[in-house]
């Protein structure tokens, strides 16, 4: 459900089809997005479920698995 | 192969604190003015200088910085301890280089081409071994003076907390972007001290430091205005964009 959601707002953000939005995606990489883009979405993250996304967390090797779980762990 | 006679040190290791809202985490340099990193706009008005000439210090999530400007050398300074540490940090880069480095800034997206090349050329026709970028300002910011005598030669650099009725009265203020001639430039970082309130080493201290070698030191002034201008806050980016904007950069 956490996957689903997130990918929603990576489509929604970004633009992209939620076909390029798989669990071993690398946000940066993959999905051919700005590191701003991407703090938008985090920024979203943090609003839906009400984590807080860590200093540090932005890599160019983070991906949506990754993103997944921090909120999954923080619910 | 003919050296290379100019290289480029872009300081870019900022979190930029005060700039850091609760929802951004990005460095300093990738937040965007007008669809772009600011650094990108930096290293346009740099396209002079070859890009393998062009060293970033990068530092808070630098790897964001090294994707975003891949086939540009880096340098990393953790932790970060003031501007003249941050140019120390790229030692690597400048060892064995005699030729001219110019300093300048990964948030500053406004100073133009035009005016890094004054510098350089005030810098060379003076046959300097350090050379201050010194600007005008219509609005009263609180920069630091440059002192100079009638032939614009180097005195110093007063802060504007320090400043005299008088001196506050100069309107050359200390840009912070500096030509060195490369090997006068690491001497004088080796020598750099942080006995200061911040425990810093302030790239502001070499030019003294590099008179008192025997360098001759002089300040290249300039009308700068807008250009000035550096992004610390997001009002700060908002005039930026706007900048950028009237200059059909949008």
């Amino acid at each position: 459900m956490v996957f689903e959601t997130i990918q929603d707002m990576l489509c929604q953000c970004l633009g992209c089809d939620p076909s390029r939005v798989a669990p071993d995606t690398v946000l940066l990489e993959d999905l051919e997005c700005t590191a701003e883009d991407l703090d938008d979405v985090l920024l979203g993250v943090e609003e839906e479920y009400g984590v807080a996304v860590p200093d540090g967390f932005l890599t160019p090797r983070v991906t949506v698995a990754d993103l997944v779980r921090l909120v999954e762990e923080a619910l | 192969m003919e050296q290379t006679s100019l290289k480029a040190v872009v300081l870019a290791a900022g979190k930029g604190t005060r700039m850091q809202s609760e929802t951004c985490r990005l460095p300093k340099v990738l937040r965007e003015a007008c669809g772009k990193p600011l650094l990108h706009h930096v290293l346009r008005q740099l396209d002079f200088v070859a890009p393998a000439d062009t060293v970033l210090v990068v530092g808070y999530l630098h790897e964001l910085v090294e994707q975003a400007f891949p086939g540009y050398p880096t340098a990393l300074q953790e932790p970060q301890l003031g501007t003249g540490h941050a140019v120390l940090c790229a030692r690597e880069q400048l060892r064995d280089f005699s030729g001219t480095v110019l300093v300048c800034y990964g948030d500053m997206p406004l100073v133009r081409r035009e005016t890094y090349r004054t510098l350089l050329e005030a810098h060379r026709a003076a046959g300097a071994q350090c050379t201050l970028l010194s600007g005008t300002c219509e609005e009263d910011l609180p920069y630091g003076r440059v002192l100079t005598d009638g032939e614009d030669n180097f005195l110093a650099v007063v802060e504007d907390r320090d400043c005299t009725p008088e001196q506050k009265a100069i309107r050359d203020l200390n840009v912070g972007i500096y030509a060195f001639e490369c090997p006068w430039l690491l001497a004088a970082l080796d020598q750099l001290r942080n006995d200061n309130a911040q425990k810093e080493y302030y790239l502001t201290d070499v030019p003294a430091l590099i008179q008192a070698a025997g360098g001759r030191v002089k300040v290249c002034k300039a009308v700068l205005n807008e250009q000035i201008l550096g992004v610390n806050t997001p009002d700060q980016l908002a005039e930026t964009e706007r900048f950028l904007r009237q200059r059909g950069e949008a």
